[in-house]
């Protein structure tokens, strides 16, 4: 069994969409806070100060760890847990999302860029 | 030579030897660890094979199979849209693909490599739909170079296994 040439084009034109999806994370800044939807609503998290935050939505709960910048969730109720394993996020539009609470959790600049949302409790 | 009601018989017995290999794969994955954000998307082999070696129709009804009975028994409220979408794009770029198969310039491990993109993309368009924004586009990248070896990893055993089966 040989890889055709065209086999090989497949991946490489996998490959070239996913570096064409990364361009917009590779040359972004490191974010300067979160942007949080949950249950409908919209809050942002600061990125600078460390912590822990709780979000509750849709019956399931995840918990926000921010550290040295990053951001990661350290707990969550879904027994899928996608979320944890997304890793951490720090450049400006990464995101981590979980689809059972229905939370999407994205890096933007800086909390000005938000305009007036309300802030979260940790 | 086989009257009509045996040709329905054989269609049927294939259908279902195709759908029962495909729930088993999905089952045999879902006892395996994962590998962070991936999944080795081994039911895939079964669908693969369903158009391949049967036939496109034959291919819809394993996967429109596989996505209901997937979301009944592991899935949660929205994880039927969300595998829908990844199934129903994964199935129309393999189907669009069989004439490069069946004039033998791509095997399965292309078709493999190509639909698994397609999946994600269709994953990642209903986790929009589903969070009403654009923030899961962010992990797309990483989902598509999983992806190709994921593609390689169910495209190898699909083609070892098309060359050796007669289901036509």
């Amino acid at each position: 069994m040989k890889p055709k040439a065209l086999d090989i084009a497949a991946c490489v034109f996998v490959a070239l969409l996913a570096i064409v999806s990364a361009l917009p994370f590779i040359f972004s800044d490191d974010g300067g806070s979160l942007y949080v939807t949950a249950d409908g609503k919209e809050y942002s998290i600061s990125l600078v100060e460390d912590g822990e935050h709780i979000i509750n939505s849709n019956g399931e709960s995840l918990t926000l760890a921010v550290h040295d910048g990053k951001a990661h969730v350290s707990a969550h109720t879904c027994p899928d847990g996608l979320c944890q394993r997304m890793g951490s996020i720090k450049r400006s539009g990464e995101s981590i999302v979980c689809l059972p609470a229905k939370v999407s959790v994205t890096v933007i600049g800086s909390e000005s860029e938000v305009g007036q949302i309300d802030g979260i409790a940790g | 030579m086989t009257g009509s009601r045996d040709k329905i018989s054989v269609k049927v017995a294939k259908y279902a030897l195709l759908t029962a290999v495909t729930l088993i794969l999905s089952y045999v994955e879902a006892m395996l660890p994962s590998f962070g954000l991936f999944k080795l998307g081994l039911a895939n082999i079964g669908i693969t094979l369903s158009i391949y070696a049967v036939s496109p129709v034959c291919g819809a009804f394993v996967m429109l199979c596989r996505v209901s009975v997937n979301s009944l028994l592991f899935g949660t409220a929205a994880s039927f849209l969300f595998s829908l979408f990844g199934g129903v794009l994964a199935f129309t770029v393999s189907v669009a693909l069989l004439p490069l198969y069946k004039y033998a310039k791509m095997t399965l491990m292309g078709v493999s490599v190509l639909s698994s993109a397609a999946h994600n993309i269709g994953q990642v368009i209903a986790a929009c739909i589903i969070l009403g924004g654009t923030s899961p586009f962010g992990m797309l990248w990483w989902l598509l170079l999983g992806g190709i070896f994921t593609g390689l990893l169910t495209g190898i055993p699909a083609q070892l296994a098309i060359n050796r089966l007669r289901l036509k």
